[in-house]
């Protein structure tokens, strides 16, 4: 009884001790940024490094920067599409295709899927790079050129398309795990009941796997949305934004107006209007995930 | 007893030692290339304080300078981000060895010291043999900030063989130089000699310029006569028309002429020199570096240089009209973070030395910066030295303005409108847009003339 009630309060602080590390890390680099990033932005601060501070005027100079509506465009356009062909669309396919056939050839064709991702970003990017290379050097254009086809030139003519692929084969990897672990974790039984039913496959996918791994459906739309609006590096290697800002996203005009042009007080105001579309948007999306979590799974055979 | 002794024999050892103790000081030297070939940019450095130590010992110095750092051949950008960053954390940088343009925007954040005192100091032994125009560079707001060690000339590198294939005899070759410096051979005709050349199959491509954002560009500005920059009111000025008219020469190369491919612009460098040097492009807007860096990296010779390139300034844009080149000279400078500024500037002096200066022309294939280093008989024996020099009368600066030297501001720019009308978007289009981009970097600075 002595010794129970000697460890109670070791135990009450266990947990935090166990997240202490976590929690410091956590304050280090996500909570720290953000309060400093929040006097930054009010200052003029540049290769000085002086903290000159100017009230409003980084923010009222965001709606006045003429490349504004091209940027929040394309990062619309890199969002929404990397998302829903590749990071949602793809990842769901991909689950849904490797899980119905035989562990060993699911397993094989996901890890094919999770080798972008396993490989270090600069030598991705300058895969893509090589391959897509516009002169006759490039992998694409040798391939053309054996079949008598005329060369391409993407970075010219569709770079946003470039972009779009080259982040969503990394991208869909993420939520083919998640989906294929979710769905592996189905009872058999729900499916051989319904295959007693006479249901064919689509119809398995659409009234059972579907419904059962919506909650996980709905983290990877909200974790890859948030990834997606601070993501930057891969457009960085491949296309610096160009041609003439065509590929040029929020996170990486950030990046560029800070560590290019050393304009850290702009820089830090463009990083603000970035976290408060993330908090905004990460609510919007717990509150969902709770009231879809708390709702129940009903079946519908 | 014999442990005393030998306890006083260890005392006495130190003593003698210490009294004799030799005391190094470091400086610290970040340079950049981005070129190969111009590494003794860091290695002068290197051997300054090898000459240094020698005059130290000679006087019985206990003093004795050990240069490190290094020499960086990535990119502009990084280097930039390096010595900001390095300098603003405290990093203990005592050189820095960069081009001039940068010279206003360091000084302005206070990265930089005045060098007035030791040119001042020096300037009987070393500094009164640089060629005057190059001290214009390295000032800012009426100080010295930086001392120069290399400068360059940016010619347009004609295709000789093919020359030859379209029936121009050797001494007709031999005069087109003059013909460009008379203004009587115009950019015009450049391009159409090169329309030619590759319409007949001599070439693959007739024209070529720089795949990447880089200063070169302002010499087709200069070229048309188009202002891009008003140093006394530090305000960039936007001519319309003139602006118009250098987008719709880069616009009509890949558009109307076809001359050069529209997917030079983000090309990889090796592309662009293995096309050059393999003698597939008629004309190749470089600078004499590349001379250098076609012997040692793309292993031509000398003689197959000169059998195959023609150097000359960019024609004029009329006829009679004057041609144009760009300098861009290199400096050293002492950052605001040195401890030992005096003995940086001793050792920036002793690079400066013509022998080595003129070890990394000759290596490098840069200009000299001063009288003395054109007294060596291996300078007039140097061909693209010496044409290189006879373009400098033409050459222009980059405005040593804080709005000025970073890849990614004016020159981005500048590089992004070109690289939009050459994959085809409408010159107004992209005139309109390439203002708003500047009215958005430099609110209420930009001077709109139509």
């Amino acid at each position: 009884m002595v010794e129970k009630t000697k460890l109670r309060p070791f135990n009450k602080a266990l947990p935090w001790i166990l997240l202490l590390p976590l929690v410091i890390l956590v304050l280090m680099f996500y909570i720290l940024p953000i309060v400093i990033t929040m006097p930054l932005s009010f200052t003029s601060m540049g290769l000085s490094f002086k903290w000159l501070f100017v009230g409003l005027e980084n923010f009222r100079n965001i709606p006045r920067d003429p490349i504004i509506p091209q940027i929040i465009g394309n990062t619309f356009i890199y969002v929404f599409f990397t998302l829903i062909v590749f990071n949602f669309g793809m990842a769901v396919l991909l689950s849904l295709l490797t899980t119905s056939i035989s562990d060993r050839w699911g397993g094989f064709f996901r890890t094919l899927w999770m080798l972008p991702r396993i490989t270090p970003s600069v030598v991705y990017g300058l895969l893509w790079l090589w391959i897509f290379d516009p002169s006759k050097n490039g992998l694409l254009n040798i391939i053309l050129s054996v079949l008598g086809m005329p060369s391409q030139d993407m970075f010219h003519h569709n770079p946003m398309l470039l972009i779009v692929f080259a982040n969503g084969f990394v991208g869909a990897s993420m939520g083919m795990m998640v989906f294929s672990a979710a769905i592996k974790a189905i009872p058999i039984e729900y499916y051989r009941a319904a295959m007693v039913d006479g249901a064919g496959w689509f119809t398995m996918v659409r009234k059972i796997t579907l419904p059962l791994i919506r909650w996980h459906l709905l983290f990877i739309t909200a974790y890859e949305t948030l990834s997606l609006f601070t993501s930057y590096q891969y457009i960085l290697i491949i296309t610096n934004g160009g041609p003439v800002n065509r590929t040029n996203v929020w996170a990486l005009y950030t990046y560029q107006t800070a560590f290019s042009d050393f304009k850290f007080g702009y820089g830090a105001a463009l990083s603000l209007v970035l976290v408060v579309v993330g908090v905004i948007a990460g609510l919007l999306y717990i509150h969902n995930i709770h009231v879809e979590s708390t709702s129940g799974n009903a079946l519908e055979i | 007893m014999k442990k005393f002794l030998i306890v006083a024999l260890l005392l006495g050892v130190l003593l003698i030692g210490s009294a004799f103790a030799i005391r190094t000081i470091t400086i610290t030297a970040w340079t950049v290339g981005p070129d190969i070939p111009s590494v003794n940019r860091f290695d002068n450095l290197t051997v300054a304080a090898s000459r240094l130590n020698l005059m130290l010992e000679t006087v019985g110095s206990d003093i004795r300078v050990k240069v490190k750092g290094f020499f960086d051949t990535v990119n502009w950008s990084d280097y930039l981000k390096k010595v900001v960053f390095g300098l603003q954390s405290g990093q203990p940088v005592d050189i820095l060895c960069t081009g001039h343009d940068l010279i206003a925007s360091w000084a302005k954040a206070g990265y930089l010291i005045p060098m007035d005192k030791y040119v001042k100091e020096y300037w009987n032994s070393t500094y009164s043999a640089i060629i005057p125009s190059l001290w214009k560079a390295m000032k800012y707001n009426g100080k010295i900030y930086g001392v120069p060690q290399d400068t360059e000339a940016r010619p347009v590198f004609v295709n000789k063989i093919a020359l030859r294939k379209l029936g121009w005899t050797e001494s007709q070759i031999d005069a087109l130089p003059q013909k460009v410096y008379d203004g009587q051979f115009t950019l015009s005709d450049l391009i159409q000699l090169g329309k030619e050349a590759q319409s007949k199959g001599y070439v693959e491509w007739g024209f070529y310029h720089r795949p990447v954002v880089g200063v070169d560009f302002f010499e087709l500005l200069n070229d048309y006569g188009v202002k891009f920059y008003d140093s006394q009111q530090q305000k960039f000025i936007f001519d319309k028309a003139g602006m118009k008219k250098v987008l719709t020469f880069f616009y009509d190369l890949t558009n109307v002429w076809k001359v050069t491919p529209k997917t030079l612009t983000g090309s990889p460098w090796n592309s662009i020199h293995r096309e050059v040097t393999s003698g597939k492009v008629f004309a190749f807007m470089g600078g004499t570096w590349n001379w250098a860096e076609w012997q040692k990296v793309w292993h031509k010779t000398n003689k197959e240089l000169k059998n195959m390139f023609l150097p000359i300034p960019l024609p004029a844009v009329e006829k009679g009209g004057r041609p144009v080149t760009l300098s861009h000279p290199f400096a050293y400078m002492i950052t605001k973070n040195s401890k030992h500024p005096a003995i940086a500037a001793l050792i920036i002096t002793l690079a400066t030395a013509p022998d080595l200066n003129f070890k990394h022309d000759l290596a490098s294939g840069h200009l000299p910066v001063a009288y003395t280093e054109m007294g060596y008989p291996e300078y007039t024996k140097n061909y693209i030295m010496v044409q290189g020099t006879k373009m400098l009368p033409f050459t222009s600066f980059v405005p040593n303005s804080p709005d000025f030297g970073y890849t990614t501001q004016y020159n981005a720019v500048l590089f992004n409108a070109i690289s939009a009308v050459e994959s085809g978007e409408s010159v107004n289009s992209v005139t309109n847009q390439m203002l708003a981009r500047l009215q958005g970097l430099y609110p209420g600075r930009v001077i709109v003339e139509k």
